[in-house]
């Protein structure tokens, strides 16, 4: 993917649009809107992309374009305020000029690296914000910065694509969290149908047999399961000795 | 429940994952609501939150059927 230079030339919205999201993390995912950033807008020192981790409510920086944006990024988290975390916070745009009266540590360390000001756009998801698309500046706004709307388009696509993915992962998460639990069932099940022929109980009390055990070593109950189908498999009984009772 | 901060159908998943049969309305219904489970699905459901407890370094703290009085419909 080759980036336009031309801020008139939105082209390379579509390009975004046609990505494969099968074939690509979502991190893949925001590499190229950050790249895409970088490449087409003007004057931008840098640009990342923060996301809002639910549960929890942490931020983080998956994808920055250098690790001076990604500590200015951090800069903001944990409590201490920016207009990256405000953006996400109140679902609206923040265009903030770096005056170093708001946010006095953020502001120090952007004005440090060159930054005149920072607009921070919200990825929007149903109506809520996911992230933000945040744009470091070496120029304030209204000093002869093109239209904003390639930024707008920007941000809403990257919502799109980000929104897209994070369904993507969902759906890949809750398929290996059911062939996890589909295994352990199977694996519980053989171990149950040992003890009810050893022990001569129900199946009920095979379970009990193997809660208990698992509580006592305090180790998951589908790993007591598979040794205990392992030791089966691999020590069986002996065969009765037919001279035994000669 | 709100100590841990899972969904309610990852929970279900992990019941499943013990040997649990019951559809996810009626776990959701124990937990959030004040039905009861029969002894096996109780243990199960106890059995996967404690799992849940392991992953945190705490051993076991939620009771199992046999060591809590509680209404049962079996």
């Amino acid at each position: 993917l080759t980036g336009k230079s031309d801020p008139e030339d939105q082209s390379f919205l579509s390009s975004l649009a046609s990505v494969a999201y099968s074939q690509l993390t979502v991190t893949d995912v925001l590499e190229l809107v950050v790249g895409l950033a970088t490449q087409t807008l003007d004057d931008l020192i840098g640009a990342s992309v923060s996301v809002h981790i639910q549960p929890g409510g942490r931020f983080e920086t998956p994808t920055a374009s250098s690790p001076v944006v990604r500590e200015l990024d951090e800069l903001q988290y944990g409590g201490r305020g920016g207009p990256c975390v405000d953006a996400i916070l109140t679902g609206s745009e923040v265009r903030a000029l770096i005056s170093g009266v708001r946010y006095p540590e953020f502001e120090a360390a952007a004005a440090q690296a060159g930054v005149a000001s920072v607009r921070s756009l919200p990825l929007l998801v149903e109506g809520n914000a996911v992230g933000a698309l945040n744009l470091y500046s070496a120029k304030a706004p209204g000093l002869g910065q093109p239209d904003s709307s390639p930024a707008e388009g920007l941000a809403s696509y990257a919502a799109i694509v980000l929104s897209n993915a994070m369904a993507w992962d969902k759906v890949q998460d809750a398929n290996s969290r059911l062939t996890r639990a589909l295994a352990s069932r199977g694996v519980i099940g053989q171990a149950q149908g040992i003890l009810i022929a050893r022990e001569h109980i129900g199946p009920d009390e095979a379970f009990d047999i193997l809660r208990r055990a698992s509580q006592r070593m305090n180790r998951k109950l589908r790993d007591v399961a598979a040794e205990l189908v392992d030791q089966a498999s691999t020590h069986p009984p002996r065969e009765p000795d037919p001279d035994a009772n000669r | 429940m709100g100590m841990l901060d899972i969904p309610i159908d990852h929970l279900w998943v992990d019941y499943i994952g013990l040997g649990g049969e019951l559809p996810l309305a009626e776990i959701a219904e124990f937990v959030y609501g004040d039905s009861a489970l029969p002894d096996r699905d109780y243990d199960r459901l106890a059995q996967a939150l404690n799992e849940l407890f392991m992953d945190r370094d705490e051993d076991h703290p939620f009771p199992y059927a046999d060591e809590v009085d509680r209404p049962a419909d079996t």
